[in-house]
């Protein structure tokens, strides 16, 4: 089963608008459960068991301990609980949706979505600068424990600013300069020309598509239902 | 730099964009993330990340002095968040304060620091859309409490939890003063490191 990343885009804004508008527990186990499903049949079991673990966990602290603690605590367990509780299944579907979808697909399917030409550029140079970013953040802590200095969360506190200092300038310093030479590299290529470009990923909806749509727009219609019913 | 009479965006601006507007968000998703992992940081995450986004703000808006700009990183924020599964509105506070930040920015021609400022304590608020769900919590949690029958009404008690008036002005007082600081940092470091070194 391989879906679009437009149909992932779509399900997952789906799911983060309702689940907060949702009040039915049992909707929420349901979209939950949706999520967890396509993770599974995308083969990630252990993303898959990992999430079902944390939503059940934080589940039984709403429905069985919070009611065991005095009215504050519980106020501030429940509100925990259930805050982080009801991103998970948002958490699902962006693994889900970064796990099975490679950069250039997505860039494909953003180009088709006919985005402003330079929010592609930015959004692909964003995408594809991750990598290098931890490979410079790695080798600024390298060079920072050779002068003796820590990175760690402890030397953050103790010295916030010099740290910042230390951390801030190479990284800057290098992202100005590889933002030179990418343009360079770019340009060379002809990025500016102003056809519209081809690519070699092949973006389409499938009848897999049209299925998980219309999946959602039922638990959409499900969530209204329970809503309006109140169910628990 | 030499083209300071050219305000539109080019090629070389969206490249300089889209690597600015990841080290923005990923020093703010890392330090937001690490000031979300305890119920004590929770409240406190606008303000952390505020310290901290300021220089790459700064030096941002000094590299691409252009109007669009801080609206591709406003929405680059936006993707980035949605994308990973964090709470929407937060996407949707990035666009719009993306959107105003822009404005102020360029309304100073992208030169008044003060300005900058006050655009950066704009763009700072915008992580304050995950506390948006908070307002309506308490609610669901007095009506969670009834369903279970234990307790007949303390609605007193949950809003002295989650819905006090105050609760909100004060985090977003605390955001733009901790902005404020953030900023003036990024300025100390712009001078001190990257007007030096030619790179502004």
């Amino acid at each position: 089963m391989k879906l679009d990343p437009r149909t992932k885009l779509f399900i997952l804004a789906i799911t983060s608008v309702s689940i907060f508008l949702n009040r039915s527990i049992t909707v929420e186990c349901i979209f939950a459960g949706t999520g967890l499903l396509l993770l599974a049949l995308s083969g990630h079991l252990k993303k898959t068991i990992k999430y079902t673990v944390f939503f059940l966990a934080l589940l039984l602290i709403q429905l069985y301990v919070v009611p065991l603690f005095p009215v504050t605590v519980g106020g501030i367990v429940y509100m925990f609980a259930v805050y982080i509780r009801k991103l998970l299944p948002c958490f699902m579907l962006g693994s889900f949706l970064i796990a099975t979808t490679s950069v250039s697909k997505f860039l494909a399917a953003i180009t088709k979505m006919r985005l402003p030409k330079g929010l592609t550029i930015a959004l692909a140079v964003t995408l594809r600068y991750f990598p290098t970013m931890g490979e410079e953040w790695s080798s600024i802590r390298d060079a920072m424990a050779l002068r003796g200095i820590s990175a760690s969360p402890v030397g953050l506190l103790m010295h916030p600013v010099q740290t910042m200092e230390h951390v801030y300038v190479p990284m800057l310093v290098s992202a100005s300069k590889i933002s030179d030479e990418i343009t360079q590299a770019a340009i060379t290529r002809g990025i500016e020309h102003a056809n519209e470009r081809t690519c070699m990923e092949n973006v389409a909806f499938s009848v897999w598509d049209l299925l998980v749509i219309l999946l959602y727009i039922a638990l959409v219609a499900g969530m209204i239902y329970a809503n309006r019913k109140g169910v628990f | 730099m030499n083209k300071a009479n050219v305000n539109k965006l080019e090629t070389r601006d969206f490249i300089s964009v889209g690597i600015f507007s990841l080290i923005y968000a990923v020093v703010a998703f890392v330090v937001g993330g690490i000031a979300q992992m305890t119920p004590v940081t929770f409240p406190f995450m606008p303000m952390i990340v505020a310290l901290f986004t300021g220089t790459v703000f700064m030096l941002y808006v000094a590299r691409i002095p252009k109007k669009g700009a801080l609206t591709i990183l406003g929405v680059i924020a936006a993707i980035l968040l949605f994308v990973t599964g964090m709470f929407w509105m937060m996407s949707v506070f990035f666009l719009i304060f993306g959107i105003i930040a822009d404005f102020i920015c360029a309304s100073g021609d992208f030169r008044s620091f003060r300005k900058n400022l006050t655009a950066y304590c704009v763009m700072a608020l915008a992580p304050m859309g995950a506390y948006i769900p908070m307002a309506v919590m308490p609610e669901q949690f007095d009506a969670f409490m009834k369903n279970k029958g234990d307790f007949a009404s303390f609605e007193g008690v949950i809003h002295s939890i989650g819905g006090t008036w105050w609760i909100l002005p004060a985090m977003v007082i605390g955001t733009v003063v901790c902005a404020i600081i953030g900023g003036l940092i990024g300025r100390k470091l712009l001078k001190k490191h990257f007007e030096k070194a030619g790179i502004v």
